[in-house]
């Protein structure tokens, strides 16, 4: 029997040898074969991504279970809230979107996902983005402080920033001839020359860890809590 | 009062104050136009209207206020200009309300689903299976999110590769899908490419404007008003610019009023000490 550990290291470094070849050798030499098998090769991530979501499922399945039955009260009720939530959307998404032929399409239903979807979850989303606008304001207030001339010239540069990226800042400054104009410009630079200079640096930094860390886990060098405890 | 001391709540209540006010009132300000959003409006004013474009809806409910009026902006220059759209997008529910804002759009335009835009709804496309995509779009997709075989569907008849298609706007609350197009579409095919982001995420995308990867950036809701005057149709960002000025104008004001307080407490300490 093959031993897991190195199941899963010979199907990682054939997934892996497929793609560098097929991106490295030219067409010609394959024929185009390699390319070709891409639409076929592809759908395997797909795959595996779905499985992956489906392991999240159980496991949250049973953690919010075992908060149900054996949780204090606070976990309790988050666990309540969880499952009404959890089987609604999956009963009327399932009944919506898969149901057996038999079963009639009644316009409830998809009124119903649709309020689900695009009135509950959405919004939800949106509402609980915008309070971090009051955390970002309460904590920019509270954490910068010009100590030294470093902090002096972020603050330089945030504030121009800031005011550049909104009309206010060209309105502040347009009571005289092309005043408008100057902080908007100012921004614009600092946006594309210091800043953008800098993630280049950061872009080819991070670009050199990736294909190091890619090898790693291409050739299972990598260690880790997982392969430590399989082996 | 300590200013360097302001209890959070008096802070969120100015907030409220200074973005609730110019929703209510209504207060015109000058758009201000950057070069980078100019270069999305310019490149699709000349983009044929026989190719289509693909529009990615990478964004949700959370980044809605950013992405949200940069979408819609988008899409009315596109169908307005008759350009055929292609909607996926790696978020669960970006591309259905791409398609609904395309659907609000499309009856003033005279445009039709099917013919003048499609959506192929949520697609996991990391850079895997983008290079899967690119070669075959038919082949790939198979059906659009309505389950309408791609075969039945008149937009894609003369689609097969991405270099059947003019450009990829991604509109985008995420982080990285504009990189896997650039890397794995737009090194493959050369298509031009424009990325449509929220605020917090736009620094990274500037090394790919400037190299002349990406044709422009719409950043924000700024980017979203600036499109919105470009295209000649006022809407949401317009109306909500003031608001986003008021905030940062608090922000702006709390962190100067506050060093002021600090600079003169260090200054009051360091006189105790000598």
């Amino acid at each position: 029997m093959i031993p897991k550990k190195q199941l899963i290291a010979g199907i990682t470094f054939l997934a892996g040898l497929y793609y560098l070849l097929n991106w490295l050798l030219p067409a010609s030499w394959t024929g185009g074969k390699l390319g070709d098998a891409e639409n076929t090769v592809g759908p395997f991530l797909q795959v595996v991504a779905a499985f992956s979501i489906g392991l999240g499922w159980f496991q949250l399945l049973a953690i919010q279970g075992r908060n149900l039955t054996q949780g204090p009260v606070s976990q309790r009720v988050n666990a309540v809230a969880f499952h009404l939530t959890f089987w609604t959307v999956l009963v009327v998404g399932l009944y919506v979107n898969v149901r057996p032929t038999e079963l009639p399409n009644t316009a409830y239903a998809a009124k119903l996902w649709e309020l689900l979807f695009n009135d509950v979850v959405v919004a939800l989303g949106s509402a609980v983005f915008s309070l971090l606008a009051f955390f970002i304001v309460a904590a920019a207030y509270r954490a910068f402080r010009v100590r030294n001339l470093e902090a002096g010239l972020m603050m330089a540069a945030a504030f121009v920033v800031m005011l550049g990226q909104v009309p206010v800042g060209g309105w502040m400054l347009s009571w005289f001839p092309g005043g408008s104009a100057i902080l908007p410009k100012s921004a614009s630079w600092l946006m594309t020359v210091i800043a953008g200079a800098s993630l280049r640096a950061i872009g080819f930094g991070v670009a050199v860890g990736a294909i190091a860390m890619g090898l790693r886990i291409w050739l299972s060098l990598e260690r880790g809590s997982y392969f430590e405890r399989e082996a | 009062m300590d200013l360097q001391r302001i209890d959070r709540r008096v802070i969120y209540l100015l907030l409220l104050f200074v973005v609730g006010v110019p929703l209510l009132v209504k207060i015109t300000l000058p758009i201000s136009r950057f070069p980078d959003s100019a270069g999305i409006y310019d490149t699709i004013q000349t983009l044929p209207t026989n190719k289509p474009v693909i529009v990615l809806g990478n964004w949700g409910g959370s980044t809605m206020g950013e992405n949200g009026p940069q979408s819609m902006a988008i899409l009315y220059h596109l169908l307005k200009r008759g350009i055929p759209v292609m909607i996926t997008g790696v978020d669960q529910q970006g591309p259905g309300l791409v398609e609904a804002m395309a659907r609000e759009l499309a009856p003033k335009l005279g445009r039709v689903y099917g013919k003048d835009f499609v959506n192929f709804g949520y697609r996991p496309l990391s850079s895997v299976t983008l290079s899967s995509l690119i070669k075959n779009i038919p082949d790939y997709m198979k059906k659009d999110a309505h389950n309408t075989p791609v075969a039945k569907i008149p937009l894609l008849r003369n689609v097969k590769t991405l270099g059947d298609c003019s450009m990829v706007i991604d509109i985008s609350g995420l982080q990285g899908t504009t990189e896997d197009w650039v890397g794995v579409g737009q090194s493959a095919y050369h298509m031009k490419m424009a990325s449509c982001v929220t605020a917090v995420g736009a620094p990274q995308y500037y090394p790919l404007y400037d190299s002349g990867q990406l044709v422009g950036i719409l950043v924000g809701m700024r980017g979203a008003a600036e499109y919105e005057a470009l295209v000649g149709r006022p809407g949401q960002a317009t109306r909500l610019m003031p608001a986003q000025s008021g905030a940062h104008v608090l922000v702006v004001v709390l962190i100067v009023l506050c060093n002021l307080a600090y600079m003169q407490q260090r200054k009051t300490k360091g006189g105790a000490t000598r």
